[in-house]
């Protein structure tokens, strides 16, 4: 009876398909769901071994715990950010200059953020006020 | 945000598309795992695959003028943008295709790695060497039926077949799987 059912390819998808269901609820495990239908084992086991071993790997594929939660925020910020239409040149918001995983995080310095640096670093250089030689020379009152 | 919790995801991509930034945000909350782990099972670093998954939503935010529930599930649409980010992602790393050579994926991490996080990307590099092997369709459906858990239904509508084939698909996928697995 089985065996006529499972004539065609098609068949036999779908009867693999309800096991995999089956499996999945956690109503039958591989080796549980064979021993009720001998007449399927050869026919059935090594696709629903293959499954078994995919779905005892899905885990490894979880992201980092925190990273939807972090991402999130970031995302909806930058959402946000954009929807306002900030004034940004388009370059400074695709480019960076140095990305490097440094103890398991992204660092990441953006065009942006090193030219604000590079002015800094400009007008402290050339500040008048930390060149201005002091008018009396400390040496002359301590003599 | 308490209240998003109770919203479906209809009522959520429809204040989506009004410009609520924080329903699209439940909806990343929703759906960023099976995206991460379909980009993932395709992609030797973590990091990257953490970039691809915003970029993914990112993409699906400024696109969703152009989605219209009546047309394909929302997942579906999430997944075609995985697909087409993921081209894009080997386009930019100088890659024609989603095989990369298994000697190249092995070169060290620049820290040493715990225990713990060496054993799981030992197995990660495992299950894309082993899937690597497989057809790219084969790979697909396997990745999507089973790492990202989409039904069959859905799977047909990010791979553009019917639910018939793709049950057809799935059975010749985990046929060939098992033949490469040593249990």
């Amino acid at each position: 009876m089985v065996s006529e059912i499972l004539q065609t390819q098609d068949e036999l998808a779908r009867v693999l398909q309800l096991c995999l269901e089956v499996i999945e609820s956690g109503q039958e495990t591989v080796d549980s769901l064979l021993s009720r239908y001998p007449e399927l084992w050869d026919t059935l086991r090594p696709p629903l071994e293959a499954a078994a071993w995919l779905y005892n790997r899905t885990h490894l594929l979880n992201p980092r715990p925190g990273f939807v939660d972090a991402s999130r925020q970031r995302l909806v910020y930058h959402l946000y950010y954009e929807r306002a239409g900030p004034l940004v040149i388009p370059w400074f918001e695709q480019q960076h200059f140095f990305c490097r995983h440094i103890g398991g995080r992204k660092i990441v310095i953006q065009p942006s953020l090193g030219f604000t640096l590079l002015i800094l670093l400009f007008i402290f250089n050339f500040n008048p006020a930390l060149t201005i030689k002091p008018p009396i020379p400390a040496g002359l009152l301590t003599q | 945000m308490p209240g998003w919790l109770e919203v479906d995801d209809v009522e959520l991509l429809k204040l989506a598309k009004d410009g609520e930034a924080d329903a699209f945000g439940e909806l990343y909350e929703r759906y960023a795992q099976i995206v991460f782990r379909y980009v993932y099972a395709h992609l030797r670093e973590r990091f990257d695959a953490e970039d691809l998954t915003e970029e993914v939503f990112l993409r699906a935010w400024r696109s969703l003028s152009n989605y219209r529930e009546q047309g394909v599930p929302f997942q579906a649409f999430l997944f075609k943008i995985a697909h087409n980010a993921l081209i894009d992602f080997y386009r930019r790393s100088g890659r024609s295709g989603g095989h990369m050579p298994i000697e190249e994926q092995s070169f060290p991490d620049l820290l040493p790695e715990t225990g713990e996080v060496a054993l799981i990307n030992m197995e990660h590099r495992e299950i894309r060497k082993t899937l690597d092997q497989l057809r790219d369709d084969y790979r697909t459906v396997l990745v999507l039926r089973f790492l990202s858990g989409l039904s069959p239904e859905e799977t047909s509508e990010v791979m553009g077949r019917t639910p018939g084939a793709i049950r057809i698909l799935q059975h010749r996928a985990l046929s060939a799987l098992r033949n490469l697995l040593e249990l």
